[in-house]
């Protein structure tokens, strides 16, 4: 009985942790994208996806929230219409990733890409396209791709650094013979 | 999967999807006002912005001093001969000055732009990420009188203008945006257009004036200052500068591209004018 109460509380003093970091990096992730003006990927989107990855759907669709909300204050776009889209995507995440997908490297890729996809044409379709910008093939060229393909590069630094905290920060059940055989006696 | 549907996470989500879409309503009601989450996350976000922002400042300067020795030496040479120009012209910019000086005991007329009102000075907060026309967030808002619409300025030029205000902090459109029209006029000249931003020029820090006709006689160098006649912008307010101009794609009429006295990509403090006179006599905004 002890043994099990020592776990449970060790589990959520984990998790109290591993939650402490991650919302530490989705702040310092909100403000280096507001940081200078040169063209930065939207690091928020693989960051949310990649902790949906391995959580349930409700904590995703939070995740999802939080992160959606910053990324629209970051890139001054409608607050909401980001928001939206990246709680379902979340929520989509976690149910592949629950349901259909081994968790892997590349799965990961081929979803964030499609998905960034997705989020980088609805933007450039609503903020540039139908309202007829003059030149819209160089926002295209020069803004809009460099940002899809630099979100889709920043997988490399984002899937580590997550998979990094949940490895430490994540208790696993573990057969310890001294327990087992405590159990026993008990 | 039919249990997911069925559960109470799937109604908690869509209880989520319900908040998101009600902030997305509120904010398409609130034409030119924060969301009030917005605020909270920018005025907690206000003293990291500072930090990265100095942060980012020094290291965007320490390799510009690395990366850029050509163009410094080449921009060096071009100083010295314009040096040696405006020592010529300072002679007489002297004797200017003093008949002027002497004009104005008698006629009395005031210094230029007496008449603005100025808010405190604005530091700039940060930029909106992956904007082409770097739009930018700065650090004070309606509490400093600051309204949408003002006028932003540094003692250099026009940068551009007030589009969204809470409290403590406002976002300013920039004169490279194509969705800000500023009413320009070329000093002495007389030859008007209009200012306004085009994605080919935005990258490069340039904005352009339209809707030029044949007949105007605008050429590089030509200072470009603003007409005043929208209400929106003070007159007389310098801009930039003609860097080139050609006909525009319609065949109909000609433009400008204007590099700005101000560049618009590395600012860290500005101005805004609350008011000045002539303020909002047309709108044209």
């Amino acid at each position: 009985m002890d043994i099990k109460r020592l776990s449970s509380r060790r589990k959520r003093k984990f998790a109290a942790y591993r939650w402490g970091i991650f919302s530490v990096i989705i702040w310092f992730v909100f403000i280096f994208m507001t940081t200078g003006s040169c063209i930065k990927p939207n690091l928020l989107i693989p960051l949310a996806l990649c902790i949906s990855m391995n959580e349930d759907e409700l904590i995703s669709a939070v995740v999802g929230f939080i992160c959606g909300f910053l990324s629209d204050l970051a890139m001054g776009i409608l607050t909401g219409s980001g928001t939206l889209l990246l709680i379902i995507g979340c929520v989509g995440t976690s149910l592949l990733f629950s349901k259909l997908l081994r968790h892997n490297l590349l799965n990961f890729t081929v979803l964030t890409a499609v998905y960034s996809a997705l989020i980088f044409f609805l933007e450039y379709f609503f903020t540039y396209m139908i309202w007829e910008y003059d030149s819209e093939l160089i926002l295209l060229t020069k803004f809009i791709l460099p940002e899809y393909l630099l979100t889709v590069v920043s997988i490399a630094a984002v899937y580590p650094a997550v998979g990094a905290v949940r490895k430490h920060l994540t208790l696993r059940k573990r057969y310890e013979p001294e327990e087992n055989q405590a159990l026993i006696k008990e | 999967m039919r249990d997911f549907f069925r559960g109470i996470k799937f109604r908690l989500i869509l209880c989520i999807i319900a908040m998101a879409i009600g902030i997305m309503l509120y904010s398409l009601s609130q034409s030119g006002y924060s969301v009030g989450g917005s605020k909270l996350v920018n005025t907690i976000a206000r003293p990291f912005r500072y930090i990265s922002g100095s942060i980012s400042e020094s290291v965007v300067a320490g390799a510009s001093h690395i990366l850029s020795s050509k163009k410094y030496y080449k921009e060096n040479l071009e100083l010295k001969d314009e040096i040696s120009q405006l020592r010529n012209d300072l002679v007489d910019y002297e004797n200017t000055k003093a008949e002027l000086e002497e004009l104005k005991k008698f006629i009395g007329i005031k210094e230029n732009h007496a008449d603005f009102e100025l808010s405190p000075p604005c530091r700039v907060l940060s930029y909106t990420a992956n904007d082409p026309f770097c739009s930018f967030m700065i650090d004070k808002g309606s509490e400093a009188g600051i309204s949408v619409g003002d006028p932003v300025v540094t003692a250099d030029g026009l940068v551009g203008a007030v589009t969204e205000i809470s409290e403590k902090y406002c976002t300013v459109r920039t004169i490279l945006s194509p969705e800000l029209s500023v009413g320009v006029k070329v000093q002495k000249k007389g030859d008007s257009g209009i200012l306004e931003g085009d994605i080919k020029f935005a990258a490069d820090g340039l904005t352009q004036i339209i809707y030029l006709t044949k007949d105007s006689s605008l050429k590089p160098g030509d200072t470009v200052i603003t007409t005043g006649s929208s209400g929106l912008f003070p007159a007389d307010y310098l801009v930039g500068t003609i860097k080139e101009t050609g006909k525009a794609q319609s065949g109909i009429s000609y433009y400008a591209v204007v590099e700005p006295f101000v560049d618009i990509r590395k600012l860290s403090g500005v101005m805004v004018i609350t008011s000045f006179e002539g303020k909002g006599e047309t709108d044209g905004y």
